[in-house]
């Protein structure tokens, strides 16, 4: 087991030095002066030479790299040119309001589609099989910004009611949290159900063939007995990895969630970041998410293992 | 399609290519026969489509025409889409954003599937380090999520539509490139291939005549599910402001911006631009899994 998490961290680590080189690149190797733009637009610093300078992009550039992955490795992202702050603090702060929205989303995804799911496989190809297969297309066709903004146009005009706009941590005000949170965490989870409603009904499927069901039926068990214990339980075994597949999908629905709401979040630092030209953040933030996506994907697969003791860690 | 019909006319002999052709008849016939949710799909395409082409001819008015007495109009018999706050007719905008959501779309996909066949095949054929290197950078771009990519890669070459179309086909043949390897693996292992080999085949015959011909069926469901996706990436981008420039009408462009303050007012502004994005996506969705599994039940599941 520790064997496998090892190897599996320094298979990772080739993936990230790529990460690390493509990241590096978005300042430099790319067409157009990108100081030049930083500083006609955004007055970071007073002339070029200046901020040519205030971004190490004086040296040779594979010093510039070892310079700038050595500081990287160790947390080391320097100030952001927007908002002044030390990134790291930024992105220490930010992550766990990013993580809670992304957690409650995925959980609703998963309380949407694991019912729906189970009984379009159950009822297959029924009228019932139909509606919930084209629903599950709905949520992954239907925009998670379009719904949002009917939802912030719609209550208001009819009830002049609307979504609460600020954050509140779970510690402060757990009541006012959830009510905060319930309503981003519910679109993205809207749409990230889809996904997993196709994949529990077809798993299902090819579980409700399997003899042990045969063999569970016939002696007589009753119906609910037969999907509950036997069928469902090895059905969801590779949702999991679903479910962990999805955390990319959730950080890009951050971006979109966090930018209409206004959370606090990592997207929407990353979101700004990209509109103020502070390349240094933008450098630093999707580093961190591509850490963050690489290590739950390896979580996911240690947990399926765990899961599911037919695959064996190896 | 008709690129894939006359790619293999190219390849093969002429009896081949009638059999093919009858290949891909019958899937349009097996769609119409056992695939109802497919068929809605490939209609409302249909319309769609129509609508773009002949948007110049259909719109009542011009898209960009600015009139002040006629703002914030609703839906009527003159405007049947009502007007924005420019006095701007909803209805021929809204059609000449289907233009380029589809433009967007099919482009993006088009070069995203070429690319994905050509990372695919190349690192399922020539395998050893360069395959080694292709994943590795395939992992690198896959741990960035879809939209961070895309951000990224507009932000950093700039607001344009050209730009929006790479930056969305870059994501898509990475990822695409994944399933197609997978696909071309084993069909390289298959003993035709290595026959071909011992009668000394060229890799050139070999990739063309053998390989590529039969990840056909992959690629095509990759595109079909990938058209969704992409248009989706578009007018998520122009969403937020980063899209193909302000003065191009898009769905998603419609949807933000100088919109957005008078949604309250006009609830015709918020309605309108998201049905016809949510129904285009659904289409390219609904088609896209009906043609899974009629072309290729091995990708059940994907996505």
């Amino acid at each position: 087991m520790t064997k496998y998490i090892v190897r599996r961290l320094i298979l990772a680590l080739p993936t990230l030095l790529v990460i690390m080189l493509l990241v590096f690149s978005i300042l430099r190797f790319l067409p157009g002066d990108i100081v030049k733009l930083m500083v006609a637009e955004q007055q970071y610093a007073v002339d070029e030479a200046q901020l040519r300078k205030d971004l190490g992009l004086a040296d040779p550039w594979p010093v510039q790299f070892v310079k700038w992955s050595s500081k990287a490795v160790r947390g080391d992202f320097g100030r952001s040119l927007w908002t002044e702050q030390n990134i790291s603090d930024e992105l220490k702060n930010r992550f766990p309001v990013s993580a809670e929205l992304g957690l409650y989303s995925i959980i609703i995804g998963v309380l949407i589609a694991l019912p729906v799911g189970i009984i379009s496989a159950i009822r297959q190809d029924s009228i019932l099989d139909y509606v919930c297969r084209s629903v599950a297309i709905g949520f992954l066709s239907i925009p998670g910004f379009w719904l949002a903004t009917l939802l912030l146009v719609f209550p208001l005009i009819w009830w002049g009611w609307s979504p609460p706009l600020t954050y509140v941590k779970l510690s402060e005000n757990p009541v006012k949290h959830f009510q905060y949170f319930f309503w981003p965490a519910l679109l993205l989870g809207l749409s990230l159900s889809g996904t997993t409603m196709r994949l529990m009904r077809n798993q299902m499927l090819e579980v409700l063939r399997q003899d042990y069901i045969r063999t569970a039926n016939a002696k007589g068990l009753t119906e609910s007995k037969v999907i509950i214990r036997h069928a469902l339980r090895n059905a969801l075994i590779p949702v999991v990895t679903v479910i962990g597949l999805q955390v990319a999908a959730v950080v890009s629905g951050t971006v979109v969630m966090e930018s209409i709401f206004s959370i606090p979040g990592i997207g929407r630092f990353y979101f700004q970041a990209i509109l103020f030209r502070d390349y240094p953040a933008v450098q630093a933030t999707a580093l961190f998410i591509a850490l963050t996506v690489l290590l739950t994907n390896i979580i996911i697969d240690v947990t399926y293992g765990v899961i599911d003791p037919r695959i064996r860690l190896s | 399609m008709a690129s894939v019909t006359s790619g293999q006319e190219v390849l093969s002999a002429g009896a081949v290519t009638t059999r093919h052709r009858s290949y891909w008849w019958d899937v349009v016939v097996r769609l119409v026969r056992s695939k109802p949710l497919g068929l809605i799909g490939g209609i409302i395409i249909l319309g769609m489509a129509l609508l773009a082409v002949l948007a110049d001819v259909l719109s009542p008015y011009d898209y960009q025409e600015i009139v002040a007495s006629e703002r914030l109009k609703p839906p009527s018999a003159t405007y049947f889409l009502g007007t924005d706050n420019a006095g701007r007719d909803m209805f021929s905008r809204i059609i000449h954003g289907a233009r380029i959501s589809l433009t967007v779309g099919l482009s993006a996909v088009a070069i995203s599937t070429t690319a994905a066949i050509i990372i695919g095949v190349g690192s399922a054929y020539f395998g050893g380090w360069f395959d080694a290197i292709t994943q590795r950078f395939v992992d690198a771009i896959q741990a960035l999520p879809g939209l961070i990519l895309v951000l990224t890669i507009v932000a950093v070459l700039g607001s344009s539509v050209k730009n929006v179309i790479l930056a969305i086909a870059i994501g898509g043949a990475v990822s695409g490139s994944r399933i197609i390897r997978s696909a071309a693996l084993s069909i390289v292992a298959m003993p035709y291939v290595e026959a071909a080999r011992t009668l000394g085949a060229s890799n050139q015959r070999i990739i063309f005549a053998h390989i590529v011909p039969n990840i056909m069926a992959p690629a095509l469901t990759l595109a079909s599910i990938g058209l969704g996706g992409a248009i989706l990436a578009e007018s998520t981008l122009s969403f937020l402001g980063l899209g193909v420039p302000p003065d191009v009408p898009t769905w998603g462009g419609m949807l933000a911006g100088a919109g957005r303050r008078w949604m309250l007012q006009a609830w015709w502004l918020a309605v309108f631009p998201g049905l016809f994005l949510s129904l285009t996506v659904y289409g390219f969705n609904m088609l896209g899994d009906a043609l899974r599994d009629l072309l290729d039940p091995r990708l059940r599941g994907t996505r």
